[in-house]
């Protein structure tokens, strides 16, 4: 389940569903490339299970892929955790632009990201 | 024998339904004219079980997930909710599927809008969840697995989810990833908490287990996948699979084995099984159902089948009625075969729109004369089918509706049980809006009066000659009977405001 798996980190509070639209654009952009699986990890100030509530349309609008979404955890802290496990692999992270303490995280672990 | 890994669903699911699986989709609608327990033995009575409290007839999908786990080497086994509490100690893993969790699909979310009650589906299920012996198993740290093809509504119900510490929600084919997922749950490894399963990481037919129990009455699957491609549909994302003869008697002996008398061979499409794209090829088709009778000691039904398909194969070989007349009836002993069948809509403007390839391999400009001759062909053949209109589909004007309209006027004189539902966006349309009560237009209303007429015309023909004829069966015959007068009555007194509602 490993193979073609592209991870996504998503980083969000109110801004989620900005967060999710791009990502789904991206999942369209890599799929392209050969990926079939996403392994979307979340990072959001919304406990779980609520912040799958930002990403609803997301998952709605995927028909043709795999897709993990697990929730990793709420502060900058654990981006960084997060980070130097994927940092490694395919991954890009889409960031809410105002979460600029997640913002610098990613930008000194060296994470590939985007800000929305 | 004590299991560490439970698969159970509320007793809605967990029932044979009399043996009469569409008096299930009574469970799809709240109490009417009758109170709560009567309306739940109608349409799903409990089932029997062994001294372990294994239901002897299980949901099909879920023996599917019991056979790869057990196949794995896990102590997994289908328990009946009534007897969950035997394994409290034990039970690591509990796992619940449900074609309708939350009464969100259809027809459920249509009797819902309509009756304004929540119907029993949802209110069962949520019992289930909020039973002592659930929120036991919980506390003490037991794994929620979710599943089956309404795991999508759990998106919609995050406080529920939340409140009942769901742990994963899986949708989609599982055979490929449930055994990593459970093996995980036990280890105490982290799980996500959405999965949703591609079409590429479908299961090939090896990879599709052997049931080991009985699934409820009889139902055995011949194909997965659908090549029409409807675009309110999700099974057609999936690719076609069709599984062996030999595989599929496999799991009728089991059924048989078990006591279950019938079998009900299911797929999207049961004529298209080895078809040539959407040709019935008369081969395949009678060495499946010579097989299916030989090794079936009661009745065979048919899970669904398409208008186009089954017009073809009279048309072209008589098949319809050779399988019939040579095969299912040829010994007397059963007198009818019930199927589900998808009108949808009336207009072959909508039709090419939404599913342009559901009449194939007639043109969808052909669309009503093709569902008229199938429903003349049905009716001629003894073969009985409840079939479904969606209402409020992407796109649809109100001419389309008034299309649907003038061909269930064509479809009088022809036996059969109409259900109109509201549109839900699964499949390629899962990104849609919802049909909403706001959006209900006289014409709407007026094809909704049809189906009630059209399937109260039938229904006491249906109930009296073919479908609940027996004796054992004349208790749930008396109170549909009173159902019926109800509705009837009901209808009576409130037809001069619908009847204003339609004129405005």
């Amino acid at each position: 389940m490993n193979t073609n798996m592209m991870n996504m980190i998503l980083v969000y509070d109110e801004r989620g569903s900005d967060v999710a639209v791009r990502a789904l654009s991206k999942i369209y952009e890599y799929s392209a490339k050969g990926f079939k699986r996403f392994n979307i990890i979340v990072i959001s100030n919304l406990p779980k299970p609520i912040y799958l509530d930002k990403l609803k349309d997301l998952v709605r609008n995927v028909v043709a892929f795999t897709l993990f979404i697990k929730y990793y955890g709420s502060s900058p802290k654990e981006l960084g955790e997060l980070a130097t496990m994927i940092r490694d692999k395919p991954h890009l992270a889409i960031i809410e632009s105002s979460l600029s303490d997640y913002i610098n995280v990613a930008r000194k672990c060296g994470l590939n990201f985007e800000t929305v | 024998m004590t299991y560490e890994v439970i698969l159970t669903t509320d007793r809605t699911m967990m029932s044979n339904h009399h043996g009469r699986e569409f008096l299930g989709f009574i469970a799809t609608g709240p109490p009417i004219g009758v109170n709560e327990k009567i309306w739940m033995w109608i349409a799903a009575p409990k089932v029997k079980v062994d001294e372990e409290g294994k239901p002897v007839e299980a949901p099909y999908g879920m023996r599917k997930v019991e056979a790869k786990l057990i196949d794995a080497g896990f102590k997994a086994a289908i328990i009946d909710p009534d007897y969950l509490h035997k394994y409290l100690d034990a039970m690591k893993v509990l796992m619940l599927g449900h074609h309708d969790f939350f009464a969100l699909g259809p027809p459920s979310n249509e009797w819902w809008i309509i009756t304004g009650k929540e119907p029993i589906n949802r209110v069962s299920f949520r019992r289930l969840m909020e039973s002592p012996v659930v929120r036991k198993a919980k506390e003490k740290g037991v794994k929620i697995i979710v599943g089956g093809p309404a795991a999508w509504q759990w998106l919609y119900e995050l406080e529920y989810w939340r409140k009942w510490g769901v742990d994963i929600v899986i949708d989609g084919e599982v055979e490929k990833i449930i055994v990593d997922i459970v093996q995980k749950a036990l280890n105490g490894e982290p799980l996500p908490d959405y999965i949703f399963v591609g079409p590429g990481d479908s299961p090939s037919v090896e990879e599709i287990p052997v049931i080991k129990g009985a699934s409820v009455n009889g139902l055995v699957e011949i194909m997965r996948g659908c090549p029409r491609g409807c675009k309110f549909c999700s099974v057609t994302l999936r690719p076609l699979r069709f599984i062996p003869l030999d595989i599929i008697r496999k799991e009728i002996e089991v059924n048989v084995r078990h006591g279950i008398k019938g079998t009900i061979l299911h797929s999207e499409d049961v004529l298209l099984y080895h078809a040539d794209g959407v040709k019935p090829r008369p081969e395949p088709l009678i060495k499946l159902h010579e097989m299916a009778r030989k090794h079936t000691p009661g009745a065979l039904a048919w899970s669904h089948a398409s208008l186009a398909a089954i017009k073809y194969a009279e048309d072209e070989y008589k098949l319809v009625s050779k399988l019939m007349n040579d095969i299912v009836f040829a010994d007397g002993r059963q007198s009818f075969l019930g199927v589900e069948v998808g009108i949808e809509t009336g207009s072959p403007r909508l039709a090419r729109i939404i599913m342009p390839a559901k009449s194939a391999p007639y043109p969808p400009e052909k669309w009503p004369e093709v569902v008229e001759d199938a429903f003349r062909i049905m009716h001629e053949n003894n073969i009985i089918p409840a079939a479904t209109i969606i209402l409020g589909l992407p796109e649809e004007t109100p001419e389309d509706v008034v299309k649907t309209g003038e061909l269930l006027d064509r479809l009088k004189p022809y036996r059969s049980i109409i259900v109109p539902m509201f549109f839900v966006p699964m499949g390629a349309l899962k990104n849609r809006d919802w049909f909403r009560k706001n959006a209900l237009k006289p014409e709407h209303i007026d094809v909704m009066l049809k189906t009630l007429y059209h399937t109260l015309y039938w229904a006491e023909e249906i109930m009296n000659k073919f479908y609940l004829k027996e004796s054992y069966l004349l208790p749930v015959r008396m109170a549909l009977k009173l159902f019926i007068t109800y509705v009837k009555w009901k209808v009576r007194r409130i037809l001069p405001k619908i009847e204003a509602m339609i004129r405005r």
